[in-house]
């Protein structure tokens, strides 16, 4: 593997049901996904944009194919070592930010680096830096229900961001955003992918994104159908 | 961390679930704090015996009942009176047959004790004043305890026959109490000579009718050095009888407290009913935190996707179970020691000892680890990927 290629899939097929009930959300499809990459996928509703993150970030088992991340046979791990792969290198955010909202901002990003191992003034301290990097300074202790879509969107994109991962997946990370916010969000993804040592595989609809992308790949009924690496602003 | 705060952001699903399992508590608390009670007072005049050893007849074996029901075989007090270190002997004339107001009333079941106003009375209470004692020492007195006054309207100085001889209540007591409240501690000493095996009843005034009076232990007073031990087993040996035995007033009093639980229709009711309630509150319970769980369905899919793995998880909702079970003990035992306030107070006979304190704490909090281990299998089975729309 070359070594700007973090992710690649060879083959990945995903069907579900049986016979003629078949239902093919990925025929064959194979990738590379690159360090420094920020990474849109886009392509009509069932076209299997959804199954193609979901086999690509370790989350669910694609019926046949292989994806390699970081040099590892993702899919002939074990459970329990897939989960701490995904808990070493990997960072998701979703359009359902899965935020705990007894939690304030600064305990939600805590909770997760308590869980990498990090002690607890440690963790607060870092919780605190990625919130200022993300624009939410002054809402460490706000809980979501205080917060904007928006301002919540950020704190999930910082819960991510502290565990420092190599691979990002992102699922209609600006649908639910304003314009405002949804600039925002895309710029920090954007200055992730660049400036760290990451890639972001980002599955969406909104063209807003477009812009801030250094490839779209394009999806439709289990295929890719187009990749095209957009000029470096 | 994320279990309290859980708790206290979900506080009107986390108060349901404590209401339920405290109130689970308070229910186990008040039928075993019941039947404690009742124990206690069943055995409290066995347990104030003065006596060292009791000789009576051995029950059918494979049957739970109360230890003095069958009658003695005949010659057992003269074998007795030969005994050397058996200073005195008394009989234990309990009496558990019906005595009723008249023939509408369903029969309860009364005790009646008579005791020896001559020399020792070994039945008669340590814990008594020497002046009833004096009371007891005219022929045809007797005290009962205020339950059984209570409930027969009887006041100080009224009367019941027996046969021909008439008792006049003298006192009412309060540890006299027993079994439904039916104690009366009589000198019936001649009246119960001239008592034969088979009883007869005889009407009394205002209508109650008391049956006669049957021997069917002996309490022993043994000499001052005397080891009982050693004077039981030499009175087995001289008995040679298997069908009667030589025991000591604890296992008399065990044997007793023993027979009322598992024996009473109304206590086996009470253990089915706390059973019945254990298990409508883990289902309860279980229900309610699964809810807690699937209502953060999202959450805990968003932590699985960022590699929390499965125990991890399932540690937030037992530990979630942890709280919600001690917040609910301590409400149960707060309210357990109202409760026997208030029963106590109203005259019910109700034990709210230590050891249940203990026993129901742990009971409460097994039922809530077991519903956070039953919720937590729901965490795991959250899919992550169900987040991506």
């Amino acid at each position: 593997m070359s070594e700007d290629i973090m992710l690649s899939a060879r083959d990945l097929k995903r069907y579900f049901g049986s016979g003629e009930k078949t239902v093919r959300a990925l025929d064959g499809v194979s990738l590379d996904l690159r360090r420094g990459e920020l990474t849109l996928l886009k392509g009509p509703s069932g076209s299997g944009k959804s199954s193609l993150l979901a086999a690509l970030s370790g989350l669910s088992r694609p019926t046949n194919g292989q994806v390699t991340a970081l040099d590892k046979d993702l899919w002939r791990l074990p459970k329990w070592k897939r989960t701490r792969f995904r808990r070493n290198h990997c960072g998701f955010v979703f359009q359902a930010v899965g935020l705990f909202p007894a939690l304030t901002a600064e305990q939600q990003i805590m909770l997760i680096l308590e869980y990498t191992g990090l002690k607890k003034t440690e963790a607060r301290q870092r919780a605190r830096d990625i919130l200022d990097e993300v624009g939410l300074s002054g809402r460490y202790t706000s809980k979501p229900g205080a917060m904007s879509g928006g301002q919540n969107q950020r704190v999930a994109i910082a819960r991510m961001l502290a565990k420092r991962p190599s691979l990002i997946f992102c699922d209609e990370p600006t649908s639910a955003l304003d314009k405002t916010n949804g600039a925002i969000v895309a710029q920090l993804l954007q200055r992730t992918a660049r400036s760290g040592d990451a890639m972001v595989f980002c599955v969406t609809h909104d063209d807003r994104l477009t812009p801030y992308a250094d490839r779209i790949i394009e999806i439709e009924d289990g295929l890719l159908v187009s990749d095209t690496a957009m000029e470096i602003a | 961390m994320i279990a309290v705060r859980n708790i206290e952001h979900d506080w009107k699903r986390s108060l349901s679930t404590v209401i339920v399992l405290s109130l689970v508590g308070l229910l186990i608390f008040q039928q075993f704090g019941s039947i404690l009670g009742r124990w206690n007072s069943l055995g409290g005049i066995e347990r104030e015996f003065r006596a060292d050893l009791v000789v009576k007849a051995r029950n059918p074996p494979g049957r739970v009942a109360r230890p003095i029901v069958h009658a003695l075989p005949p010659g057992i007090e003269n074998k007795l009176l030969i005994h050397p270190k058996v200073q005195v002997i008394q009989p234990y004339k309990g009496v558990l047959d019906p005595i009723r107001f008249d023939a509408n009333v369903p029969p309860d079941v009364p005790k009646m004790i008579s005791i020896d106003p001559k020399g020792n009375p070994i039945l008669y209470p340590r814990s008594f004043p020497d002046e009833l004692l004096d009371l007891l020492q005219v022929e045809g007195h007797a005290i009962a305890n205020t339950g059984f006054a209570k409930r027969f309207d009887l006041k100080v100085g009224d009367t019941l026959m027996y046969k021909e001889y008439e008792i006049t209540f003298v006192a009412f007591v309060d540890a006299l109490s027993d079994f439904d409240d039916l104690v009366i501690m009589s000198n019936l000493t001649s009246t119960a000579a001239g008592v034969s095996s088979t009883p007869q009843l005889g009407t009394a005034a205002g209508g109650v009718i008391i049956p006669a009076l049957r021997t069917r232990a002996f309490l022993l007073q043994l000499t001052p050095a005397a080891d009982p031990d050693t004077v039981a087993g030499e009175l087995r040996g001289m008995f040679g009888n298997p069908n009667v035995e030589v025991i000591f007033p604890k296992q008399l009093v065990s044997e007793q407290s023993f027979a009322l639980l598992f024996s009473e229709r109304n206590n086996r009711a009470f253990l089915i009913t706390a059973g019945f309630a254990i298990l409508i509150s883990i289902m309860i319970a279980i229900q309610t935190m699964r809810s807690a769980v699937l209502n953060h369905a999202d959450e805990y899919g968003a932590l699985q996707a960022l590699g929390v793995g499965s125990f991890d998880l399932r540690l937030i909702a037992i530990e979630t179970a942890f709280w919600l079970g001690l917040l609910s003990t301590a409400v149960a035992v707060s309210g357990a020691y109202v409760m026997r306030s208030l029963l106590t107070s109203a005259g019910t006979n109700f034990a709210l000892s230590i050891e249940l304190v203990l026993v129901v704490s742990a009971l409460l909090m097994t039922i809530a680890f077991l519903a956070g281990l039953f919720a937590s299998s729901a965490v795991t089975r959250i899919q992550p990927e169900a987040l991506l729309r």
